[in-house]
């Protein structure tokens, strides 16, 4: 049973817009986040991720609701006292220090630690992150990825319960980001603090954490392992921001004991699992991947609905093919595997082709 | 046409090749050539007519730094160097303890103004900029009727009084203009590392600004230093500045020291200048 570590509770918390109006930027958040958990705040711009992160940080304060780190309420500690460092999205390093000086601010500012334990904890950071032979640059002289690695040294040398990040790897470019990704991970792993992550890119979402919480205006839309939020979205939203889906207003109806999602567009036969949408208006989501081509025989797998649909374009990525077609006026977006030349004239624009899909994967929204 | 546009362009080329420096070199002249000619007559040995070349001579320089000469003896002009040495005395006096003054001034204003959100703040703003926008006589005026009403007596201290007044608004604008340069998320994160207000503004915010704040107290030491409109306004009997004393005694006519005390004064603001502008650009 994993133990709690930080827990919100009821969070709320207002602004007053330049034009007058309030803004819910926190609207009753309720989350438990545990010892050595890497978790992630995934959500568009403004949806207050970051302010749910700087109201756990002490720079901004709630208007009503709770924050408990290991069980004590910290909502009245001011920020320098709190067990809890932030990496900021630009870093934030000290421009007149050197690498070592930025490193070890903190330390410094605890009088406890002598030097020599001083230097050992900088030079385990320092291996951490593998800057060693950086200590006397300046901020100026390091590279961004560089920058990035130092203000998270800076952060964790103090051992804090909990790192902040906020969109830490936003400003690398997409090959860097890749590697800090891996090297996050590793340094959340040997360090055990818990990470609370902030981005709005829910490839490095799904790819780095333990849970995700999917945040829409202020509430939280969906948390779960990333699998779960990809695979079982529980709303619209959720389906729609993480990752690619096909969203398609339709009609669930019942006709001789069957049930149909049925638009002007096209219409299949539902399973019985759907049978609490029977005439409601609904949002029928499918990923792009779960289409596939192969014929299979209808009767192997009674699950199996089809489109016959016309090829608007296609995109060549490598390992797939990305295929825009259209029944009637509906459009589709199908990503397919394929592996050699020849597949890939199989998908010529205005060819007619069959999609082929699992009824019981599809996901409906009302 | 196109032939004629073609000369006009050749000759817009000609000039800007040819007479574009030639622009940037009589600029300069115009700019410099004057206290160069300062300069230049300060080293010279008439002493009836200062205006007249009449050989090189070290002298004024000395008799300003209290030797005789015997050029100083010989000088048809009235005796001053007394008052002279007086009034620059009473300007380093106004121009070391006003910068002191209005560089603390400003640059709490500053931080005040920059880092915190309070009401009414564009307001306030514009009251600070507003001594900066008066005319120099206007304030002159409305200092010299606000020390006699309230009763003060005009001395050194009511010139350090009315120069803060101004200088406040100097140094705050150079001394803002570093600190929104300055990322506010640097003194966040010395807080989220466990320094507290005062210790992250001793280690971060004030090494940070301190270009600034040297940058605008040498502008407001060299702004006292020569400021004449005011200061003739609010200055008593006693505490007549160097710039006012020469402008009173222009009209009489001057020993040939004044052009050594001028060239010290060039060059001392040049230095001054050249150290402001320095701390200025010092990046962030």
């Amino acid at each position: 049973m994993p133990r709690t570590l930080i827990s919100i509770d009821n969070a709320c918390k207002t602004y007053d817009t330049p034009e007058g109006g309030k803004v819910n930027a926190l609207k009753d958040i309720n989350l438990n986040i545990n010892y050595n958990e890497f978790v992630t705040l995934l959500g568009p711009s403004g949806c207050g991720k970051t302010t749910l992160l700087k109201t756990i940080s002490g720079f901004e304060s709630l208007d009503s609701g709770d924050i408990k780190i290991e069980g004590k309420s910290i909502i009245n500690t001011p920020s320098y006292k709190r067990p809890v460092n932030t990496v900021f999205q630009n870093y934030a390093l000290f421009p007149h220090m050197s690498v070592k000086k930025n490193i070890t601010y903190g330390l410094d500012i605890n009088k406890s630690l002598d030097k020599a334990e001083k230097d050992k904890k900088f030079n385990y950071v320092l291996n951490l992150i593998n800057l060693e032979g950086f200590e006397n640059r300046m901020p100026h002289q390091l590279s961004g990825g560089q920058q990035q690695r130092v203000a998270l040294a800076r952060a964790i040398i103090n051992e804090p319960k909990i790192l902040l990040l906020d969109e830490p790897l936003s400003a690398l470019d997409k090959k860097l980001r890749s590697n800090m990704q891996i090297e996050l991970k590793n340094i959340q792993n040997q360090s055990g603090i818990s990470f609370i992550f902030v981005t709005h890119d829910q490839e490095e979402a799904l790819s780095m954490s333990d849970r995700i919480i999917v945040m829409e205006n202020g509430s939280v839309s969906q948390e779960g392992k990333p699998e779960e939020i990809y695979y079982q979205p529980k709303n619209k939203f959720t389906a729609d921001f993480i990752g690619e889906t096909n969203l398609i207003n339709g009609l669930v109806e019942e006709e001789n004991g069957l049930i149909k999602f049925k638009n002007e567009n096209f219409e299949f036969h539902l399973t019985k699992d759907f049978q609490q949408y029977i005439n409601k208006k609904v949002t029928f989501s499918i990923r792009p991947e779960q289409f596939f081509t192969n014929d299979v025989p209808k009767e192997s797998n009674p699950y199996i609905s089809n489109f016959n649909v016309e090829v608007i374009q296609r995109l060549f990525f490598g390992p797939n093919i990305k295929i825009v077609c259209k029944i009637k006026n509906q459009i589709f977006h199908c990503l397919l595997k394929i592996s050699d030349q020849e597949t890939i004239k199989l998908f010529e624009k205005n060819k007619k082709i069959s999609i082929y899909f699992d009824v019981t994967k599809i996901k409906l929204f009302e | 046409m196109s032939k004629f546009y073609q000369n006009m362009k050749k000759l817009f080329n000609f000039l800007k090749n040819k007479f574009l420096p030639f622009h940037v070199i009589i600029f300069f002249m115009f700019i410099y050539i004057p206290l160069l000619v300062v300069i230049f007559l300060s080293f010279n040995s008439n002493v009836i007519n200062m205006m007249i070349w009449d050989g090189f001579t070290f002298d004024w320089y000395k008799s300003i730094f209290g030797f005789n000469t015997q050029l100083d003896e010989d000088a048809v002009y009235l005796e001053s160097t007394d008052q002279l040495l007086n009034a620059l005395k009473n300007s380093i006096i106004i121009s070391t303890t006003t910068t002191i003054i209005s560089t603390f001034i400003g640059t709490c204003l500053a931080l005040a103004m920059v880092r915190y959100k309070f009401r009414f703040k564009a307001f306030y703003n514009a009251l600070v900029y507003l001594p900066m926008i008066i005319p120099d006589i206007v304030l002159g005026i409305s200092l010299l009727i606000y020390f006699v009403t309230v009763g003060v007596k005009l001395s050194i201290y009511s010139i350090i009084i009315g120069h803060c007044t101004f200088l406040c608004s100097y140094v705050f604008i150079v001394v803002s203009s570093r600190l929104a340069g300055m990322n506010d998320e640097l003194e966040k994160a010395s807080n989220d590392l466990g320094g507290n207000e005062i210790y992250t503004f001793r280690k971060i915010t004030f090494p940070l600004i301190f270009p600034g704040i040297m940058g605008g107290a040498l502008l407001s030491f060299i702004i006292s230093m020569d400021d004449l409109v005011i200061t003739y306004f609010i200055a008593g009997v006693d505490s007549t500045t160097l710039p006012v004393f020469i402008y009173g005694i222009m009209r009489r006519g001057i020993k040939p020291e004044i052009n050594a005390i001028a060239s010290l004064m060039i060059i001392f603001s040049l230095i001054v200048a050249a150290l402001g502008i320095y701390y200025r650009s010092k990046k962030l």
